[in-house]
């Protein structure tokens, strides 16, 4: 199901009036774009990592759920869950930037590196949320 | 909610343990409970889905009280996992 979730999300937000654009404003319109998807697929990595978390949390407290399982879920969470809080602090500070863009207190290019932060918990989170579904699945 | 595939697990423990085979009702409880957190995922997931794409056609990115409340559900449920009784 979450594989079906993200395959989703890379099919949504085409580069709808993307194909009038020339040069630079493409460029800058494909950026964007692909920056918007990232912050969505950002977000639904958090939302599903809550679903799952209910999951776990159903799973280790049930009373013929051995120690061992309990306990990798456990250890899984904690890890888990601190990768989940970098990724949602990353895409706050992705907000905050993209903000300030709009308002021309900042720069594209700064922008563009926030984003590649953003990228890279994502692709953590991403693992967190597998090594939890695979400590009781 | 008990789906039918939990309600036949759950019976199939009971008549287990009337037959004192404890460890295939175990087997039989714990697959009733993660058959039911499949369940619940399917719904939770087609919604999330359905939100996503939504917010992808209208651009529309979540509010920082959205996301607050996500980190909220977040922190209370691995709370509540890490401060699980030993049995």
């Amino acid at each position: 199901m979450f594989k079906l979730l993200l395959l989703a999300l890379v099919a949504v937000a085409p580069l709808q009036g993307c194909a009038t654009l020339q040069g630079p404003q493409r460029a800058a319109a494909t950026a964007e774009t692909a920056q918007e998807r990232l912050e969505l697929r950002g977000y639904a990595i958090e939302k599903s990592y809550n679903i799952i978390l209910e999951d776990a949390l159903a799973i280790a407290s049930a009373p013929t759920t051995t120690e061992v399982v309990k306990a990798r879920i456990q250890s899984a969470s904690a890890t888990g869950t601190d990768a989940i809080d970098q990724l949602s602090d990353s895409l706050a500070r992705f907000a905050v930037e993209r903000a300030k863009v709009d308002a021309g207190q900042s720069t594209v290019e700064k922008l563009t590196v926030v984003a590649d932060n953003l990228q890279d918990w994502v692709n953590r989170a991403s693992v967190a949320l597998i090594a939890l579904q695979a400590a009781f699945r | 909610m008990t789906t039918p595939v939990q309600k036949m697990l759950n019976a199939l423990a009971v008549l287990a343990r009337a037959r004192h085979q404890p460890e295939i009702a175990d087997y039989l409880e714990l697959a009733s409970v993660t058959v039911g957190a499949l369940s619940d995922d399917k719904d939770q997931f087609d919604a999330l889905t359905e939100e996503i794409l939504a917010r992808a056609q209208s651009k529309t990115m979540p509010t920082e009280a959205e996301r607050q409340a996500v980190r909220d559900r977040r922190h209370e449920l691995a709370e509540q996992i890490k401060n699980l009784p030993p049995r």
